[in-house]
């Protein structure tokens, strides 16, 4: 299968892509590339701190190394699932009620969704979110007050609330 | 005269031989010349009796002809007695010619004429009549009767020679019976008359005993004429008499010979002793009788039975018994115990083959072979009355005395073959008529007992065929099951395969119409616009899929909170306006007139149904409106969405809401369509506790709706359990 580059940083992008101290780091667990840059691009533009690990043991390492605000996980994943990085830092007495987790899947089987409730994780179907939705989630698990003044036309969710 | 009371006797004899013959089931010819024999003997024997007894000369025309006309007949039915001797049936024309028309020709003239052949009477009153015989006459007489008898003799003679085993010792007794007694009869009847001697005419008779000694034992020993049981009843008449009379002739001599001078004083007397003693024979004649009959019975006849009886436990038998093998082998034995047959055999048909087979007692050398079966066909066959014949030998080459045919309703089932009886006896009246009660009773049993035997042997193959049936119904059941866990498997499988490129593609087309990849010409955005709503379309027909299979694999999750019902509708009709306007369609969103109260319910779920009510609306609207009504009645939140569409047509109705269906009209309108999106709505309608609202006229429009429970209902363990639960609760919701 030829392998496409990934996208680029947008060259046109906003302003606030720029990390700084301030902006809240974000911890994405995804094997996809294609897919954790799509989050990346979103969320820095809405001035996060992204960090893209490709499987879960260096996930379950960063998450114990930088603490980050809030972590989005995929399940299924090379070396340990999203779940199984949930329960070596349970197992570690990280404190994970300090820290949203998001579970992002596409996984069809439902005992995933239970058992991400036990962990008190929001269990998300990727393909039934647009980035944009994701990052609204995201914002209100954080407390932020929608930062960025998307186009509200293309987004249906955006008056949802 | 002592003379006298002898000649009585020998009457009396003559006479009772007669007795069983004519008792005998179907005399044939032999038997009626016998008979017709044995009267002439009684009446030669009654007007010898006359002719040296009588004192009153007026009887003496009477015991003339008696005495002369008796012989004629006795020989003229001698002759063809002996050619029919023992059991033929017919003779030619010219024999009764030859036998009968001189006899009858000399008879007439002796019944004009006696006093031509006897002359005169010499009374004698302490001894017996002498006469004189006129000559020629009684000499023709005499060699009239000597021709007759001749050939009497040589006709027997020549049978006796030319028959063999028991037919041939039954002629020689006959032979030398007739020789015995004729002869010293011609004696002293014929020659020494002619010759002057007239005083030993009396004895003639006397002879008659020796004849019927001979016969006797033909009939007893030798079976002659098959009638030994009466024989045997007769020979114990013979014996009451003989002892009655026996005793009543010596009680009277010895009252008159000892003490006849005191009785001559005492006549009266005398005449009240005889009748005294005629009493006393006559009481004892019945008890004696009887005793000679079971002294008789118990010789000859020790094998006798009670017919009722042997009916009664016949019938226990067969009403006992359902099994057609155990009905034959215990009815066969009762009967041949019963009434003391050797042997007895019962050959069952069944669709024109031998079925069954039952023996009783030793087997015969030869059986019988269904062909030859075949030629008996009749319903009761005795040898012993058959005049030969193929039929009579076939049954004595096997030793079957009887052979009967049953058959019940008309309908043929088998023979009984039935052999000698252990007593050497012919089959009786009495055997005869409870054969044909017992057959006709078996008969039935047997067609019953083979009904029920056909009837358990199809039940028992039916069985195996059910079982058979069964057991690969069950193969093929659970091979459908695992079928099915696959198919939820490759479903699964299939849409998280699908949807990992459908994320990259939607996420993509949504960061690019948001401007996350610069800015894009109004035209541009709209293209994107189209190719994300397919995608969107997508991902919901993969969750669509999903949510089916799950549905059949009993994994279907309602997951609800708190949503706001108005936003949810007007977000998927803002969706789906650009598809309305597409096709000149009003999509008009009435929201409900108060605030509506957060509803407790899945979100995504409902989402779907409410978009998949919507979309179908504006599919199947070729003009006009499509019309979504929200409200809220008490506890509940209605939602209805009308279109002026194309209806459902009455016979799809039923059916509408089952998976995969489609109506006809529908899928013209739209072939793509997968049949899952109402029956989806209906499970998670009802699995959150709501009812689906329907109404359709075909070719006006169509009404699709719901009616949810604003708080979730109590229990929500299972979606099954939920339904019940929703179905009792459902009026208390709406009070």
């Amino acid at each position: 299968m030829p392998q496409a580059d990934l996208p680029s940083t947008p060259s046109a992008g906003d302003p606030g892509s720029e990390p700084n101290s301030d902006a809240k780091l974000v911890l994405m667990a995804e094997d996809d590339p294609f897919i954790s840059r799509m989050y990346q691009i979103k969320l820095e533009s809405a001035g996060f701190r992204v960090i893209v690990k490709n499987n879960g043991r260096d996930a379950f390492e960063a998450i114990k190394e930088m603490h980050p605000n809030l972590t989005v996980l995929d399940i299924n994943m090379p070396e340990l699932s999203g779940l199984e990085v949930l329960a070596a830092l349970q197992n570690d007495s990280f404190d994970l009620s300090a820290m949203p987790v998001i579970m992002l899947t596409n996984s069809a089987d439902l005992s995933d969704r239970k058992r991400a409730q036990e962990f008190n994780a929001e269990y998300l179907v990727k393909a039934e979110y647009t980035p944009r939705e994701v990052l609204d989630i995201i914002n209100q698990k954080l407390g932020v007050e929608n930062p960025v003044a998307g186009d509200a036309e293309s987004d249906p969710k955006n008056e949802s609330s | 005269l002592i003379q006298a009371y002898a000649l009585i006797a020998t009457a009396v004899f003559n006479f009772l031989i007669g007795i069983p013959v004519l008792r005998r089931r179907s005399p044939n010819a032999s038997d009626k010349m016998y008979l017709v024999t044995a009267f002439f003997m009684f009446a030669w024997v009654v007007g010898d009796t006359l002719l040296i007894a009588h004192t009153d000369t007026a009887v003496s025309d009477l015991a003339r002809r008696m005495f002369l006309i008796a012989p004629l007949g006795i020989v003229s039915f001698l002759v063809p007695f002996a050619l029919l001797f023992p059991n033929e049936n017919k003779f030619p024309r010219w024999v009764w010619l030859a036998s009968f028309v001189p006899a009858i020709a000399l008879g007439l003239f002796m019944a004009i004429e006696p006093r031509l052949f006897i002359t005169a009477i010499t009374i004698n009153y302490s001894a017996p009549n002498t006469f004189t015989v006129g000559h020629p006459y009684y000499e023709l007489y005499a060699t009239l009767l000597s021709a007759y008898f001749s050939t009497a003799y040589l006709i027997f003679f020549l049978r006796m020679r030319h028959s063999r085993a028991l037919v041939h010792i039954q002629a020689q007794y006959t032979f030398m019976g007739v020789v015995l007694s004729s002869s010293p009869a011609l004696i002293t009847n014929l020659v020494l008359p002619i010759l002057g001697n007239t005083q030993y005419v009396w004895v003639g008779p006397l002879f008659s005993v020796i004849y019927i000694a001979f016969f006797s034992i033909a009939i007893i020993r030798y079976r002659l004429f098959d009638i030994r049981r009466t024989a045997v009843r007769a020979l114990a008449y013979f014996l009451t008499l003989t002892i009655i009379v026996a005793l009543y002739v010596t009680a009277i001599m010895l009252v008159k010979v000892p003490f006849s001078q005191f009785i001559g004083k005492l006549a009266d007397n005398q005449n009240l002793f005889y009748i005294c003693t005629t009493l006393v024979a006559i009481f004892l004649f019945e008890p004696l009788k009887q005793r000679f009959n079971s002294v008789t019975k118990n010789i000859f006849f020790r094998q006798d039975y009670d017919s009722q009886q042997v009916i009664n436990d016949f019938s226990k038998i067969l009403v006992s018994e359902l099994n057609l093998d155990r009905i034959l082998k215990r009815s066969l034995a009762n009967l041949c115990e019963s009434v003391h047959i050797q042997f007895g055999q019962l050959i069952i048909f069944n669709h024109g083959q031998v079925y069954r087979v039952e023996h009783y007692g030793p087997l015969p050398q030869r059986l019988m072979v269904a062909p030859e079966l075949h030629t008996l066909k009749r319903s009761m066959l005795i040898a012993d009355e058959l005049t030969g014949g193929a039929r009579k030998q076939l049954m004595e080459s096997h030793g079957v005395r009887v052979s009967m045919m049953l058959s019940s309703r008309e309908e043929f089932v088998g023979y009984l073959l039935l052999g000698d009886k252990l007593s050497g006896d012919i089959y009786s009246n009495q055997d005869i008529e409870l054969l044909e009660i017992i057959s006709k009773e078996l008969a039935v049993a047997i067609q019953n007992a083979k009904a029920y035997a056909e009837i358990s042997e199809f039940n028992v193959t039916l069985q195996a065929r059910v079982y058979h049936a069964t057991n690969r119904l069950r193969v093929a059941n659970r091979h459908l099951k695992e079928l099915d866990k696959a198919k939820d498997e490759f479903i699964s499988m299939a849409s998280h395969q699908l949807r990992t490129p459908l994320t990259t593609i939607k996420g993509y087309l949504s960061m690019l119409g948001e401007g996350d990849a610069g800015p894009i010409s109004e035209d541009q955005k709209q293209f994107v616009q189209y190719a994300f709503d397919a995608s969107e379309r997508m991902v919901r027909l993969i969750s669509d899929l999903l949510n089916v299979s799950r549905l059949s694999a009993g994994r279907f999750l309602i997951q609800t909170k708190p949503t706001d019902m108005v936003a949810m509708i007007d977000d998927e009709v803002r969706q789906l306006t650009p598809h309305a306007k597409a096709k000149n369609l009003q999509l008009i969103f009435e929201r409900p007139k108060d605030q509506l109260p957060p509803a407790q319910i899945d979100d995504n779920k409902t989402r779907q149904v409410v978009m998949n009510f919507i979309d179908n609306a504006i599919y199947y609207t070729p003009a006009g409106e499509v019309r979504v009504k929200l409200g809220q009645t008490g506890e509940m939140v209605r939602l209805e969405v009308t279109d002026t569409g194309i209806g459902v047509p009455e016979d799809a109705r039923r059916k509408l809401f089952t998976k995969f269906y489609r109506a006809g009209n529908a899928q013209t309108v739209r072939p793509d369509g997968t049949g899952l999106g109402l029956y989806l709505a209906k499970r998670v309608i009802q699995d959150q506790g709501g009812t689906i609202i329907f109404n359709s006229v075909e070719g006006k429009g169509s009404t699709f709706g719901f009616e949810l429970p604003l708080k979730p209902p109590p229990a929500r363990t299972s979606s099954t359990h939920r339904e019940e639960h929703n179905a009792a609760s459902r009026p208390a919701v709406h009070s």
